[in-house]
């Protein structure tokens, strides 16, 4: 995703070749493919330049691809690593997706460079399943490619390529990765929330679903579901404690220490809770607060010590 | 893709084998089956991405970037306790692993083993949040094994003990198609 943006920063665009378009290439006429550093430097090429250019970007950094032959065009599909039983920890939707060895691969549709790797991957999974079912599809993976026509390696060139703007790449980086974070959050709440409508009255996976989203700093979203929950339970102290949670993780600590000492009043033996006031008056540099706390939480239980070495450490005198 | 056309090559033979022992098939029945495979692929697929995942597998994977350096991090030794947080309980990992033992035993075509390891979770582990999943694939399991009497009795308790499940569209689904 990153090698995309920052390609798509650097105004790389996508342009039919005039002279030979890659629909045209029959056995009497050939096409010219760009080396990579011809495209960054015209900063544009067709489909096959395109498809060379993010595959040599992505094999230079370790990552397996192939080349995927249809009729008329080319377009590519990278390796993520990640095992074939895996899948879900990259889409829920399967057709996105091509298994290959036991592994997981992306399309992407290389043109569409300059717009966003989402909608590259959608484009992409959309040619390959329709080519694919139709037996018109033609994989060319780089790595046994290569056992064939061994890689070039070219002379040093004449001219050097100017780095894309931070700003710009950073932007798109950015969005695409808050695309993915909702999705790939949608991924691991989505059975909570299945459990949770399949017995309602059990509010642990709703609490789950909330803790989730403050963990990746969807705090609006975890706040709605900690309204839920206290709908149905208003004195759960997993609510005030969790609440108080996500004040601290934005350094709002006189909030966090309210909100968990709510909790406290409504289970004043959990040492979890206390811990929570130990570590927020900790960072309001209240340390007898803090010290009072820890102590407290580990008269209930001793284990607690062990587990929060780092915050004894920290008030140590 | 490909993890699912091989559940359902090794369901298959099964199923086909199963019905046969049963009765003679006669073709247009046989035909209805292979219908009935590509229907189970799909709602199979359809729980496991409904159903949770090993959060020690997840963050292994998550961590992974690619071969880019400089993606470690130190997190902060001040990390709040998050009340009743599954992630972190013993006891529910303990039945996520079992969970998925289970669901991989199915994904590998060893329905028999699956249905021995999900029988013992629900006996283990009645009250657990996950008991939904395991009857679930419990029912899937004695489907692909060609049960179908089992695969529809297991359906008909999950729908009637969980009404409110998402899946349960899906299971009416299967037990009219197993009928």
């Amino acid at each position: 995703m990153t090698l995309f943006d920052v390609l798509s920063a650097d105004g790389i665009r996508y342009v039919v070749d005039p002279n030979s378009p890659y629909a045209k290439v029959k056995s009497d006429r050939v096409d010219y493919v760009q080396f990579g550093r011809e495209t960054l430097k015209i900063k544009s090429g067709d489909c096959d330049d395109l498809s060379v250019l993010l595959s040599a970007g992505l094999e230079n950094l370790g990552v397996e691809t192939a080349v995927l032959d249809v009729p008329g065009h080319l377009f590519m599909m990278f390796n993520c690593g990640l095992d074939e039983t895996k899948a879900d920890q990259i889409s829920l939707q399967q057709d996105l997706l091509v298994m290959h060895d036991g592994k997981v691969w992306i399309p992407l549709e290389a043109t569409m460079i300059g717009t966003s790797f989402s909608e590259a991957w959608a484009e992409g999974a959309r040619k390959y399943n329709k080519y694919s079912q139709a037996g018109k599809l033609h994989a060319i993976f780089l790595h046994q490619a290569w056992d064939k026509y061994r890689p070039v390696t070219l002379k040093p060139a004449s001219y050097s390529l100017t780095v894309p703007d931070k700003q710009k790449v950073g932007e798109r980086v950015s969005m695409e990765q808050k695309i993915l974070l909702k999705k790939s959050l949608d991924r691991l709440v989505k059975p909570y929330e299945v459990m949770a409508a399949a017995e309602p009255k059990n509010v642990t996976p709703l609490m789950q679903v909330a803790i989730t989203y403050a963990r990746y700093g969807l705090y609006d979203a975890a706040e709605k579901t900690f309204e839920k929950i206290q709908a149905q339970q208003p004195d759960n102290s997993a609510v005030p404690n969790n609440r108080g949670n996500i004040y601290y993780m934005q350094n709002q600590y006189d909030k966090a220490i309210e909100s968990y000492r709510y909790a406290e009043q409504l289970a004043a033996n959990d040492p979890g809770i206390k811990m929570n006031l130990a570590m927020a008056n900790y960072k309001l540099g209240q340390l007898d607060e803090a010290r009072e706390k820890f102590e407290e939480a580990v008269t209930i239980d001793a284990d607690v010590a062990q587990r929060y070495q780092g915050l004894s450490k920290l008030l140590s005198r | 893709m490909k993890q699912l056309l091989m559940l359902v090559l090794l369901i298959m033979p099964v199923v086909n084998l199963a019905a046969e022992q049963q009765q003679p098939a006669p073709a247009e029945k046989l035909e209805s089956g292979n219908v009935f495979k590509g229907f189970l692929q799909k709602v199979w697929g359809k729980f496991k991405s409904l159903s949770p995942k090993d959060p020690r597998q997840t963050h292994k994977v998550v961590v992974v970037t690619a071969g880019v350096r400089g993606a470690e991090t130190t997190s902060s030794i001040l990390e709040p306790y998050w009340k009743d947080d599954q992630t972190s309980d013993e006891q529910f990992l303990q039945q996520l692993q079992a969970f998925a033992s289970a669901q991989e035993q199915i994904d590998k075509g060893e329905l028999a083993s699956a249905v021995t390891s999900l029988q013992a979770f629900v006996t283990q582990w009645p009250s657990s949040s996950l008991k939904p999943n395991a009857e679930f694939a419990l029912a899937m399991a004695y489907g692909g094994q060609g049960d179908k009497q089992k695969s529809i009795q297991v359906f008909n308790q999950f729908v009637q003990e969980y009404p409110e499940h998402p899946l349960v569209a899906d299971a009416k689904s299967v037990i009219k198609a197993l009928k």
